[in-house]
C-alpha cells in the first residue's frame, strides 16, 4: 500500500504536502503503542500546518510513550480523485495508516465552511457519517477548537466534542478512554463516563425540541447525568502547561511559515462582533522568561528564522517592549526576524513595528473595523479616528508605503453614512501618506489596500441575537464603497457576500441544519472557502431539498428571551453580560477594558470558573513608579 | 570567511520536495546545525548558498551539490557530523570541501550529469543493446520539451554522452546514462525515455530515476565537482 501511496503522489501537485519527511514529525513503532490518535484538519496541508492549536496537542500527546497522534489534511481534489479510484482509504502523514485503524479521530472546527471537508474526510477514510452509523470498531470521532462552541449542526456526525482550552482535558480525555477499554466497556460506556471530564460534550445524550413555528425551543440532557449547562475547559495559568519546546517544519511553504510564540490567551478588549474575545476569556498571559527559554528552544530545534508573537492582541501583552529588545538583541546575528502579527492603532505600536523591522521588512495592517466613531462605539472597537490618523503618521514618517486597514460592511445599526465613514478615512490615510512621502522626496507613491469582510453574527458574541444584512444589501453596500473609493492610491477588496452569507446560516444552525451539510457535501460541496470551489447554488439546493431556509438562519433577528442553539454550552460569559452589552451596543455606549481600569465589566468569566485575570506586569504598578 | 561545497542525497520522502522548498529546508537545517551562515546585504537578508543543478520533483539522487559560504571557518568533519544531526530523512551530507576563494560556483561548473533508471519494459537484452546503440549513432533526437512558449522541439542528440544497460531481470532493467547538464545544455533522463519511446517503440511502466552524479569539464575528462572523489568519465571523441 505504502508503494502504492508513493506512486500515486508523484501524479499530484505540491506531493510534499502529503510525505512524511517533515524534521521533527514523531514517528513512533505502530505496534508498540496502546492508543493511536490522529488529529484532522479539514483543509489542505499549507493552512492546517498554520494552525497553533493542533501542534500544541500534538506534542502534548507525543510526549506519552503509551500514545501516538499522527495528523491529516484534506487531500486537494486531484490526490481525493486517485484516492477514490484506486479505493485507497485516506491515511495519516507519519505512518500512512487509513483513519480507519485508528482509536480517536480529532478534528478542529475553525471555521464554518470548512464543514463540508469534514464529511469528506469521514467519507474518504471510508466510515459512515453518522455517529450512531459508526460502530465499535470504527475510530472515536471527536472534534474541538472555536467551531465547537456552538456543535449543533454537526451533531449528528461528531460522538464527543471537546469545548474550550484542550491542553489538559485532552490527555484526561484519553486517559479514561485506555482505561475503559481496557476494562472491556463499549462506547456508549465510556462516553457516560466522559461527559464527566470539564469541557466533553456528548450530542447523542441531548435531546432538542422545536416550537410549531419551528424556532428551536430547548435542548435539554436526556438524564440527570449529563451536564447541563455544559462548561468550557479551562486552562488557569498557561506557563503550567506544556508549550512545545519543537514544531513540525512542513517541507513546503506552508501560510504561517515561522515560529508561532503565544504570548497570552484572550483578549478583554471587548469587540462585540468578536467571538474570540469571548470565547478565550479571562486574559492569561505567560511571563517574559518562559516565553524566552521557549523561543530559544524552538529555534534550535526547527531552524526557522521568523517569531511571531502571536496572541489576538499582541499590542497589549504587559511585557512587549522588553521582550520585542530581549529577543532582537538575542538573535540579531543570526538573521532571525520578530513579527507582531495584531497590533493596535496607535504610535506605540508603529513604533514597535519600526523596531522589529531592522530585521525584516513586511506590511503593516490596521483594523479600525467601522468607518465612523458613532459605528465604532456600537461595536466598542475603542479607536479613533485621530489614532488611526497618528498611527498612519508614525508608519509613513519611519517609511512605510503600503498600508492595509480593515473594515467590516454589514455591522448592526450601519447606515450610509458608515460607509462614507470608510472612504472618508481611507482617502485621508492616502492623504496624509503622500505628503509625508512627498516632504521626504521618495518617489514611489503610497498604496492603501482597504478590505471590507462581511459582518456575520456569532454565537456567545453581543450581536448573536443579530440578524445578517441581506445578501443584496452586503453586495449594494460593497458596491457602494467600491464607487466612491476609486482612487490611483487605493485598493479596494471585498468578500464574497454569498459565503458570508452561508457562514452566518451555518454558524446560527441548530441541529437541522446538519441535514444541509451533508446534503451539501453530497451535491460536491468541498473546500467552500477555496473561490474555485464554492458552489452557491449548490448549497441553496440542498438546503431547499431538506426543508431549511438558510434566511431563516442567517437573517432572522432573535430575542433575548429565546433559546439560543448554543445556550446549552457555558462560556463562563454570562448571557445577562451578553444581553447588556447588546443592549449598550444599540445606545452607542462604550464598555472599558477591565484589564486596562481594572473595574469589573461583570462577564462572569472569573467567578464563574474560579480563574482569574492573569497580567505578568500591570500598567498602573510601572505609572506609579515613574 | 569560508567557502564549502556539500555533497548530499535527496531520497526518500525528500524526493517528493521541490527545488524551491529544498532550498528552504536546507536553509534551516544549516541553521540547526548551528552554523555561521553568512548572509547578503539588504532588506531581506538571505544566507550565501546556491545550488549546483535543480532537480526535477520526484527524481532520487545521490549526487547534489550545495556551495555555501561561512562566517567563521569550521573543521569539515564537523560539518558533516552536524548536517546529518538535523537532516530531515532523505537528505543526506556525503562530503564536504573547502574551496578556494577563486574557485566558481557549482551551478557554473556542471558540465555533465550521470543518472540510473529503474523500470519494467518488454525488450529482450539484445533489443535493449540494438537500440541503445542506435540511439548514440542518432545524428538527431527530436523530444519535446515544455517551454516558457509552450512545447517546443528540440534536438538533443548533443547532449546525450552515454547510455548503457548494466541489468536486466526479466522485465526489470537498470539503465545508466550520462548526459549533458549545465549551461551549455542540458538533456532530462525523462526525454532520453521520450526519445526511446518515440523512436524504437519503448513501452515503459514505473520508472524510477536516480541522479548519481554532478561533473565538470577538465581536458576532456568529466570529473566530480569535489574533487576528493576520483571517478573519471571519459568523453566520447
Amino acid at each position: 500500500m505504502k508503494e502504492r501511496i508513493e506512486e500515486i503522489l508523484l501524479q499530484v501537485t505540491k506531493p510534499a504536502r502529503y510525505v512524511n519527511s517533515e524534521w521533527n514529525a514523531v514517528h513512533k513503532e505502530w505496534d508498540k503503542v496502546e492508543t493511536k490518535v490522529v488529529f484532522a484538519f479539514p483543509d489542505v496541508y499549507e493552512v492546517g500546518m498554520s494552525h497553533l492549536g493542533i501542534k500544541i496537542l500534538y506534542h502534548i500527546l507525543n510526549q506519552r510513550e503509551d500514545l501516538v497522534a499522527e495528523r491529516v489534511f484534506s487531500p486537494w481534489v486531484d490526490l481525493e480523485e486517485k484516492l477514490r479510484a484506486e479505493k485507497i482509504p485516506l491515511f495519516s502523514l507519519e505512518s500512512k495508516a487509513p483513519l480507519g485503524d485508528f482509536d480517536i479521530l480529532a478534528f478542529t472546527l475553525q471555521y464554518e465552511m470548512s464543514y463540508t471537508n469534514i464529511l469528506n474526510i469521514l467519507d474518504l477514510a471510508g466510515l459512515s457519517l453518522h455517529s450512531c452509523e459508526r460502530g465499535e470498531d470504527a475510530p472515536l470521532v471527536i472534534a474541538g477548537g472555536p467551531g465547537a462552541y456552538s456543535p449543533e449542526p454537526l451533531a449528528d456526525f461528531i460522538d464527543a466534542f471537546i469545548i474550550g482550552d484542550g491542553e489538559e482535558v485532552v490527555l484526561e480525555f484519553v486517559e479514561l478512554y485506555q482505561k475503559m477499554k481496557k476494562e472491556g466497556k463499549n462506547r456508549k460506556d465510556f462516553l457516560r463516563e466522559a461527559v464527566k471530564l470539564k469541557g466533553v460534550y456528548v450530542p447523542a445524550f441531548y435531546e432538542v425540541e422545536y416550537q410549531e413555528n419551528g424556532t428551536l425551543k430547548e435542548i435539554k440532557p436526556k438524564g440527570e447525568a449529563y451536564p447541563f449547562p455544559v462548561q468550557r475547559a479551562i486552562v488557569e495559568d498557561l506557563d503550567k502547561v506544556p508549550y512545545p519546546d519543537n514544531f513540525v517544519v512542513p517541507s513546503t511553504e506552508v501560510i504561517h511559515d515561522r515560529i508561532t510564540l503565544e504570548v497570552q490567551r484572550g483578549c478583554s478588549r471587548g469587540c462585540r462582533f468578536c467571538q474570540a474575545g469571548v470565547i478565550y476569556r479571562p486574559v492569561r498571559e505567560r511571563t517574559p522568561e518562559n516565553l524566552e527559554e521557549l523561543t530559544d528552544k524552538l529555534i534550535r530545534s526547527t531552524g526557522y528564522n521568523e517569531v511571531s508573537l502571536s496572541s489576538l492582541s499582541t499590542s497589549d501583552y504587559s511585557c512587549l517592549p522588553e521582550l520585542v529588545t530581549s529577543l532582537l538583541d538575542k538573535y540579531k546575528e543570526k538573521r532571525i526576524g520578530i513579527s507582531l502579527p495584531s497590533l493596535r492603532i496607535d504610535s506605540f505600536s508603529v513604533d514597535l513595528a519600526e523596531k522589529v523591522q531592522e530585521v525584516r521588512k513586511t506590511g503593516l495592517t490596521f483594523a479600525p473595523e467601522a468607518g465612523s466613531q458613532r459605528l465604532r462605539d456600537v461595536i466598542n472597537k475603542g479607536v479613533t479616528e485621530e489614532n488611526l490618523l497618528q498611527a498612519a503618521e508614525s508608519a509613513f514618517s519611519a517609511g512605510w508605503l503600503k498600508l492595509k486597514l480593515y473594515f467590516m460592511i454589514g455591522l448592526p445599526t450601519e447606515r450610509d453614512e458608515d460607509l462614507d465613514g470608510i472612504v472618508d478615512l481611507a482617502k485621508k490615510v492616502a492623504a496624509l501618506g503622500e505628503r509625508i512621502r512627498k516632504e521626504k522626496k521618495i518617489k514611489i507613491p503610497v498604496r492603501i489596500t482597504v478590505s471590507a469582510s462581511s459582518f456575520v453574527p456569532k454565537p456567545h458574541t453581543p450581536f448573536q441575537w443579530e440578524g445578517q444584512v441581506p445578501l443584496e444589501e452586503l453586495e449594494r453596500r460593497q458596491k457602494y464603497i467600491r464607487e466612491k473609493i476609486r482612487s490611483k492610491h487605493i485598493t479596494f477588496n471585498w468578500h464574497e457576500a454569498q459565503l458570508s452569507f452561508l457562514e452566518a446560516a451555518v454558524a446560527k444552525g441548530d441541529r437541522r441544519l446538519g441535514q444541509a451539510i451533508e446534503r451539501a457535501w453530497q451535491l460536491g460541496c468541498k473546500f467552500d472557502s477555496w473561490n474555485e470551489h464554492f458552489k452557491y447554488d449548490k448549497w441553496l439546493q440542498a438546503f431547499e431539498e431538506v426543508g431549511l431556509d438558510p434566511e431563516f438562519y442567517a437573517y432572522r433577528q432573535l430575542n433575548h428571551t429565546d433559546f439560543l442553539p448554543w445556550d446549552h454550552i457555558n462560556t463562563g460569559v454570562s448571557k445577562k453580560f451578553l444581553t447588556r452589552e447588546h443592549e449598550k451596543a444599540l445606545a452607542q455606549e462604550k464598555t472599558a477594558d477591565c484589564r486596562l481600569t481594572a473595574q469589573c465589566t461583570g462577564c462572569g468569566i472569573c467567578p464563574e470558573f474560579q480563574v482569574s485575570t492573569k497580567i505578568v506586569r500591570r500598567k498602573d504598578h510601572a505609572e506609579t513608579k515613574n | 570567511m569560508q567557502k564549502l561545497r556539500i555533497k548530499f542525497s535527496k531520497e526518500g520522502g525528500a524526493s517528493y520536495i521541490s527545488h524551491l522548498d529544498l532550498m528552504r529546508t536546507l536553509e534551516r537545517s544549516l541553521r540547526r546545525a548551528d552554523l555561521s551562515l553568512a548572509f547578503s546585504e539588504g532588506f531581506n537578508p538571505h544566507p550565501k548558498m546556491s545550488f549546483a543543478s535543480a532537480l526535477s520533483l520526484g527524481v532520487k539522487s545521490r549526487g547534489e551539490y550545495l556551495d555555501l559560504e561561512l562566517e567563521k571557518p569550521i573543521d569539515k568533519e564537523e560539518v558533516l557530523t552536524r548536517l546529518n544531526g538535523v537532516l530531515p530523512e532523505g537528505i543526506r551530507a556525503l562530503a564536504v570541501e573547502e574551496l578556494k576563494n577563486k574557485e566558481g560556483a557549482a551551478m557554473s561548473l556542471v558540465a555533465a550529469a550521470t543518472y540510473e533508471i529503474e523500470g519494467k519494459a518488454l525488450w529482450t537484452e539484445g533489443q535493449w543493446q540494438d537500440n541503445l546503440a542506435a540511439l548514440l549513432t542518432q545524428s538527431e533526437i527530436l523530444v519535446e520539451r515544455e517551454g516558457k512558449n509552450g512545447l517546443r522541439e528540440i534536438d538533443v542528440a548533443p547532449f546525450l554522452i552515454k547510455a548503457q544497460l548494466i541489468n536486466l531481470t526479466g522485465n526489470d532493467f537498470t539503465l545508466t546514462l550520462t548526459v549533458r547538464a549545465g549551461s551549455a545544455g542540458n538533456l532530462r533522463p525523462q526525454e532520453v525515455l521520450q526519445a526511446l519511446e518515440k523512436y524504437y517503440g519503448l513501452t515503459l511502466d514505473n520508472v524510477r530515476i536516480l541522479r548519481t552524479g554532478l561533473y565538470r569539464e577538465k581536458e576532456g575528462h568529466l570529473i566530480p565537482l569535489i574533487s576528493s572523489e576520483n571517478e573519471v568519465i571519459q568523453l566520447r571523441s
